[in-house]
């Protein structure tokens, strides 16, 4: 009597884990189903996502409008949508922080449009990231495969070299109105205030301070009083170099926020900082200060061949201030 | 808005549950007796594994939304890094006003700077509130706190749900720091505010006293910015006094003793009649003045005179100064204010005797001269390099007193936004996972009672 009596309890007590564990099966499935719902309606659209840096640079408030990874990506007809909130939002200058267009897409006319369409709207400057390299330069811009095209070494090497490489990608964007920033950087003067823009090509550290070293120093020390910004594709390069300064402003990209972002810990993962970067002391997404100014990462703009979770796609507006 | 209605879907249905099962008792317990009622409620399984499974599901969904809708409120601290700060001031020293953080100028300038569209100023403000971040105690006078933080938040509703609320929290605290910058940062027009005027048609020995003007402008600035940073050292390595002393020492050197011995020396003037004649008017006024000035000093002197001896004794009153201690405090008398009046009047008479004096050394040089060019034409050459000397100390003067803003302002208004803390939402769920055991529980006693 007392095994059956025990033997009954069991069952009643596995049927109700079993129900248990059904509710929750079910009600885990309804909430993924919910999340990745409700994550692939908001990333149909981007959100704005607002900055504010000062610096005793400024003479007037200047609006930076940065725009990252895009990776052929539309919002709307023709990027409309975001042409519209650009116009909108009254930028002084825009920055592409690299992979506007994506090296596997045979067309680029989406991304350049974006870029002949905002080029009314403000000065812009276009820095490459790794797509464009890949889809242009064929090779990765490390130092091992741009010693290897140029035959440099230690003792030969020319930065000059990589820089005299033209492609057509360059050419479209010149005509239509944007300045591409190859190691090289360029003054505009917004309002009563002179701005220096640096743009890096060879963004992997591993080439960035041999080939870029010389441009950067140059951009760095001359026109101190200038308000110096530095983009740059991938933020990597910050955590590697410690130069006297990188300017007043960093702007990068290319880590797309960590793809998914879990409440509490962060970024999930990156190709270069590995699972949850941000716990590892990594620059991924947002704000960060880099030797007292700040580095912006944005979280970048593609929604189409990544599975964003609690992470919207974004344009980053950054208002320099005196103050 | 999605998120707040689906929010409250848990809790409608914890509500909804308790509702049924108490009215379900209510009705039911007319054919229960008191003794069937307290077995009913012993025979229930209150913490039975359906109770729980239900507990921690609705509560699961309810963490979900709340956490959703918890996206759309968040919090700034705005805090004042200046010293006045402390006084409840603004850093110019006027009263210092909480509200303005939100007011109406604040959150139109914030819509104007995200570009929210479908939005109002009045909506956008109705989300918006702020308070100190330390209360204090009004009515407790060893509890009163005079907050340099201040608390902004923002919860959206049903207008404002579009609109990213940490976005909007940004907007509205930097357009504050910009509003705030604007109204209360050090005013630079003090100096070279008016046009310049023509120093061709001016008389000589007015251009004298405009450039002493124009300088003793500068030096008030100078000395009135070294009282509020005395040991504010500029990027050139200079200081607000050093700067004064140099400006003081030009004034002395070049326009009282070159320029000014320079005219009198060769009696330099645009139109001598004419100005010797405004000299001679101004003598004669200055006479006038001198007169009377001495018709009231002689007045003084006899009044004080006349005074009774009996009536000049001091009196002494015991009083008490700020601090409360008591010290003799000798009253005045009549002829105490006598001889203050004789003293200014005796001042004025001297003050007239020199301006007849110098005008009249003036008019003598003036006259005793013979037309001399070369003299003009040095005397021109030398206003213009101390105008433009003048003009140099002014951009030296503001460049300083901008320095030193920029300086003292910087980062003068601190901002940092948070969300709702991971704390206070499950703090709401734990309550609600107690509501929805309660509601759970009055609903396991309900199926217990016998139906009618």
């Amino acid at each position: 009597m007392k095994g059956y009596a025990l033997t009954t309890k069991t069952k009643k007590n596995i049927r109700v884990l079993r129900l248990f564990l059904i509710s929750l099966i079910f009600v885990s499935i309804a909430a993924s189903v919910a999340i990745i719902g409700c994550n692939y309606i908001g990333n149909r659209n981007f959100k704005e996502t607002f900055y504010s840096v000062s610096s005793l640079k400024v003479n007037n408030k200047i609006r930076i409008i940065q725009i990252s990874d895009l990776h052929n990506c539309s919002y709307g007809n023709d990027n409309d949508k975001m042409v519209d909130r650009v116009r909108k939002l009254k930028p002084d200058l825009i920055i592409y922080t690299g992979d506007i267009i994506d090296s596997k897409a045979e067309e680029n006319d989406k991304a350049i449009s974006l870029c002949k369409e905002l080029s009314d709207v403000a000065p812009s400057y276009y820095i490459y990231g790794n797509n464009e390299v890949e889809k242009y330069y064929d090779i990765p811009l490390t130092q091992e495969s741009l010693d290897k095209k140029f035959g440099f070494n230690d003792n030969n090497r020319e930065p000059d070299k990589l820089l005299e490489l033209t492609d057509n990608l360059t050419k479209k964007l010149e005509a239509s109105g944007v300045k591409v920033l190859k190691n090289s950087s360029d003054t505009v003067t917004v309002g009563a205030t002179n701005v220096d823009v640096y743009g890096v090509l060879t963004s992997n550290p591993s080439s960035f301070w041999l080939y870029a070293g010389e441009s950067f120093d140059e951009y760095m020390y001359s026109n101190e009083n200038n308000l110096k910004i530095t983009a740059i594709h991938e933020p990597l390069v910050f955590e590697e170099y410690f130069p006297d300064s990188w300017g007043d402003l960093m702007l990068a990209g290319h880590n797309h926020g960590g793809t998914v972002k879990i409440p509490m810990l962060g970024p999930l993962y990156t190709h270069d900082g590995g699972f949850l970067p941000d716990r590892g002391g990594h620059y991924v997404d947002g704000r960060y200060e880099v030797q007292g100014r700040p580095l912006i990462i944005s979280s970048g703009l593609e929604n189409k061949n990544i599975m964003r979770i609690n992470n919207q796609p974004e344009i980053v507006i950054v208002d320099i201030n005196k103050f | 808005m999605i998120s707040s209605l689906l929010q409250k879907l848990p809790l409608a249905a914890v509500g909804l549950l308790l509702v049924i099962s108490a009215l379900t008792i209510y009705f039911r317990s007319k054919n229960v007796t008191k003794s069937e009622f307290v077995k009913i409620f012993k025979s229930t399984r209150l913490v039975g594994a359906g109770i729980l499974i239900f507990v921690i599901l609705i509560s699961g969904v309810f963490g979900v939304f709340n956490h959703m809708k918890a996206k759309h409120s968040v919090t700034a601290v705005v805090a004042l890094n200046y010293s006045e700060a402390s006084q409840a001031q603004n850093s110019n020293g006027t009263r210092y006003n909480m509200a303005e953080i939100i007011c109406d100028e604040v959150v139109e300038k914030a819509i104007e700077m995200g570009a929210f569209e479908n939005v109002t100023v009045k909506q956008l403000k109705n989300c918006l509130c702020v308070y100190p971040y330390i209360q204090g105690d009004v009515n407790d006078k060893s509890n009163y706190h005079i907050s340099t933080e201040f608390v902004v938040e923002y919860h959206a509703s049903k207008h404002t749900d579009h609109l990213d609320a940490e976005n909007v929290i940004t907007l509205i605290t930097s357009a504050y720091k910009d509003y705030y910058i604007e109204k209360y940062t050090d005013n630079f027009s003090v100096i070279n505010e008016e046009d310049k005027p023509d120093y061709s048609t001016m008389e000589y020995m007015d251009i004298v006293t405009y450039l002493n003007k124009e300088t003793t402008s500068i030096l008030n600035y100078l000395y009135g910015m070294a009282e509020k940073g005395p040991s504010f050292v500029t990027k050139n390595n200079t200081t607000f006094h050093a700067i004064a002393a140099k400006i003081h020492q030009f004034k002395e050197t070049q326009i009282e003793q070159n320029l000014k011995s320079l005219i009198l020396q060769h009696g330099i003037a645009r139109n001598k009649g004419n100005y010797i004649d405004r000299l001679s008017y101004q003598n004669k006024n200055t006479d006038f003045d001198k007169q009377r000035n001495n018709a009231s000093f002689g007045l003084c002197n006899r009044a004080i005179d006349m005074y009774s001896e009996e009536m000049t004794r001091v009196v002494l009153v015991p009083t008490w100064d700020e601090s409360g201690k008591y010290y003799m405090g000798r009253t005045k008398v009549g002829i105490d204010e006598l001889s203050v009046l004789a003293t200014i009047f005796s001042d004025n008479v001297a003050s007239n005797e020199k301006e007849i004096m110098d005008n009249n050394l003036v008019i003598g040089k003036m006259q005793g001269a013979t037309a001399n060019t070369s003299a003009n034409a040095e005397a021109d050459a030398l206003i213009a390099s101390i105008d433009e000397s003048i003009d140099n100390f002014t951009v030296e003067a503001i460049n300083a007193g901008r320095e030193y803003s920029n300086y003292r302002m910087n980062q003068c208004i601190a901002v940092s936004i948070s969300g709702t803390s991971l704390f206070g939402e499950l703090k709401t769920i734990v309550i609600f996972a107690f509501l929805s055991y309660i509601a759970a529980c009055v609903f396991a006693v309900s199926k217990k009672f016998p139906k009618a």
